[in-house]
This record gives structure tokens, sequence and C-alpha cells, in this order.
């Protein structure tokens, strides 16, 4: 601790003593400065959610569409989460049909990112799939596998919610909009 | 997209609070400190569980319990490689801006959207500019109308600016999202629509 020499400097609001500044340049920081400057232990992934996980515990909690929503304890930015996973296919899947899922998926040894994929965004063409699998052809996963893999998805995971389109020309999107239900539908 | 972390801190429950069940309050006051906020391993979503609260010692000279609490948070990280769908939100040069509602930091720069392409000055909005994709002698148009699906490519956490720049343009965003939709399923939605007719085509390329 430094001795202040005279009384004024002391009193002056913006004298900080030398030493608590070092103090603070020898601190480890775990986290950036946005949060805080106290040391926080932790394990970084303790287990990774699938959308539907996450939307559930929302659902528990009490969140919902209706005007119940300023009673039920959920913060702002966990509506926004709720609002944005009611829009993805995680908002028709249970936990029974996740499991079952993933079980049956055994058969076509595929990585466990790509089956969260799968399940979060519910292909439903060769296409789509694409997108997801990483190498196929250099594992062994050919046409027909992912035709397998593509019959599982429609038969195990409910088809995802119809997505109302959203553009400037209203009328002709809605259109489009309506097509798209009937080939989500099939 | 999300998944759980584990953390322990140090958490001072202001005395106002002390009237709650002691859970409830630590719940409080730990979302006061972590939600939306963006730490190394992500964007704080939710506050899942707590798992132990230990301590309650009153420093001298302050009216409020200290706890050492060990809780559960989820988070949102999404892996590189994951496909995640989200919204348009903008457009310029630099290339698009997509938006998840609570997440707006997802920016796929111009290299990876596909190839050829053209940007345009946007005909309905005067700032923005107007990614079109061309493909066999068809237009396709990045805009607003649909779901665009995207692959992460990578995650990066800016530092924190300590100066503030003088053309504050850009609000600081702690953490962004690069991501690309050069490749088969990726894009809106609606562009793949009609392809599962034509399976065998894709296969072939």
């Amino acid at each position: 601790m430094h001795f202040v020499s005279s009384l004024a400097s002391r009193h002056d609001q913006n004298y900080i003593p030398t030493s608590f500044l070092d103090h603070h340049k020898n601190r480890k920081y775990l986290f950036s400065p946005i949060t805080s400057n106290k040391t926080v232990r932790m394990k970084a992934n303790a287990g990774t959610l699938t959308n539907f996980e996450v939307l559930d515990l929302l659902n528990s909690r009490g969140a919902s569409n209706d005007t119940t929503r300023v009673i039920a304890p959920i913060t702002t930015l966990e509506y926004k989460v709720y609002d944005y996973l009611m829009e993805t296919p995680a908002c028709t899947q249970t936990l029974e049909i996740i499991t079952n899922f993933s079980d049956q998926c055994e058969d076509f040894k595929l990585a466990k990112a790509e089956i969260l994929n799968i399940i979060n965004i519910r292909p439903s063409s060769t296409v789509n799939l694409a997108s997801i699998l990483e190498e196929p052809s250099g594992r062994g996963i050919d046409k027909k596998a992912k035709e397998g893999i593509l019959k599982l998805v429609e038969a195990l995971l409910p088809s995802p919610p119809i997505v109302e389109a959203r553009g400037e020309n209203e009328e002709e999107e809605t259109e489009e909009g309506e097509q798209l239900a009937t080939a989500v539908l099939r | 997209m999300f998944c759980l972390s584990e953390l322990e801190d140090t958490v001072r429950v202001p005395p106002d609070f002390l009237k709650l069940p002691l859970e409830v309050a630590i719940k409080k006051v730990l979302q006061k400190l972590f939600l939306d906020k963006v730490l190394s391993i992500g964007l704080c979503v939710s506050i899942y569980d707590i798992k132990s609260a230990k301590g309650g010692f009153v420093l001298p000279g302050d009216g409020a319990p200290t706890y050492k609490v060990v809780f559960i948070i989820v988070v949102f990280r999404p892996f590189v490689g994951e496909v995640i769908a989200a919204r348009f939100k903008e457009s310029d040069s630099n290339g698009l801006r997509l938006t998840l509602g609570f997440f707006e930091d997802i920016y796929v720069p111009a290299p990876l959207i596909p190839r050829p392409n053209r940007c345009e000055p946007d005909p309905y909005n005067r700032n923005q500019m107007r990614w079109v994709w061309i493909f066999e002698e068809q237009e396709y148009i990045i805009d607003d109308s649909y779901q665009i699906n995207f692959r992460v490519e990578n995650i990066s956490y800016p530092p924190v600016p300590t100066e503030r720049g003088e053309e504050d343009a850009k609000l600081f965003a702690p953490m962004v999202i690069t991501g690309t939709i050069d490749d088969d399923g990726l894009g809106p939605v609606s562009w793949w629509e009609g392809c599962s007719e034509r399976n065998n085509e894709d296969d072939d390329t």
C-alpha cells in the first residue's frame, strides 16, 4: 500500500493507488471484461441439447404464445428463443420421438453432430441431407443409405410447422407459401 | 445449438431479495449477471438449475450475504458444421446478415454466397443491396421471404474495444458467427423446394 504524501491527492476523485492497478493486472481473467472481473471456474460442456429439449424446458416453465406471457417467470430473451424454436421442427417433437430416432440411427453410423443436425432441421429430401452429411461417399453412405435415413426421418419425425412466408409482395408470397405447405404435408 | 455449462461463482444477494426463498433470490441475481451476456463459452440464454449454494456470509461493511454458487446455464453455442435455419435481416456489398431473433450477428460474407452471383441495389429498400444467385440461367433472389439455411463456418469472439472508434457506425458484437450458404441444400428454403424430383441429377454432380 502506498502512503499518500499529501491530503489533497487522497481526496482527489481520480487518484487510484498504484498498487491497486498492479493487483488488477496480475489477476487472470477467465472471461472478457464484459461480464465481471471475478474468477469463475467452470465446465464448459455439461451436455448438448437439441432444440426440442430447450423448447421443452421453456414450456415447462410456462412459456406460451398467449397473453399469459406477462405473468410467467420467463425473461424477454427466453421468449425470443421460444419464438424462434416454435418455428423450427422442434415444436412438433416429443422426447420419445427423438430418443427413438437416435436409437434407430445407429444402423447408419452417423456422427452425433449429424444426428443432432437432422433432429433440429428435419431434412425432407436428399438435397437437405447433403448439407448435413460430411463426406458421405468417403464413409460408404451411398444413395441407398441416404434414402434409408430419409425414410426414417419421415417415419419417425413429425413434419415441421408451416412457416408463413414473409415478403414485400404479400399476395404472391402467400401463394408460394401455400405451395410450400402442400409440399410439406404431402 | 444449445448446450449446458456448469459454472461456479461468488454471488452477492442484495438485501431486498432476502424476503424471497433463497433459490429464487439467487436465481434472480444470476439472471441479472449472466442472462443475455456473452461469455467465453457462448451466449447465456437461461439459468437451468442451481446445484449448490454455500456460504451466506455477510462481509464487514456490507449489508448483503455472499454465496458461493454452483449452477448450470443453457448456452447458445453452435458448433462448426451445424446447419441452422435463420431469417434474412439485411445485406450490403460485403455480404448478408442473418438473424435468429435472439441472436442477430450472423454474417455470410460475399465469398460464401454461391457463385455466379451479382449484387445490385435493392429496388424495394433504398439503403440495401440485394444478392442474386444465377444458376442455369435462372435468377434466385436472396431476401426475407423464406427461412435461410446456413452452415456455421466459424465463431469468433472479438475483444471488447477499449476506445470508442471515431465513427461508431456498428455496435460492438461480442460474438460473431460466420456462415456459408454455398452448398447443396443451403440458402433460402424455397430454392430447393422442387428438388426432390431431380434426385438423380444431384447425385451425378
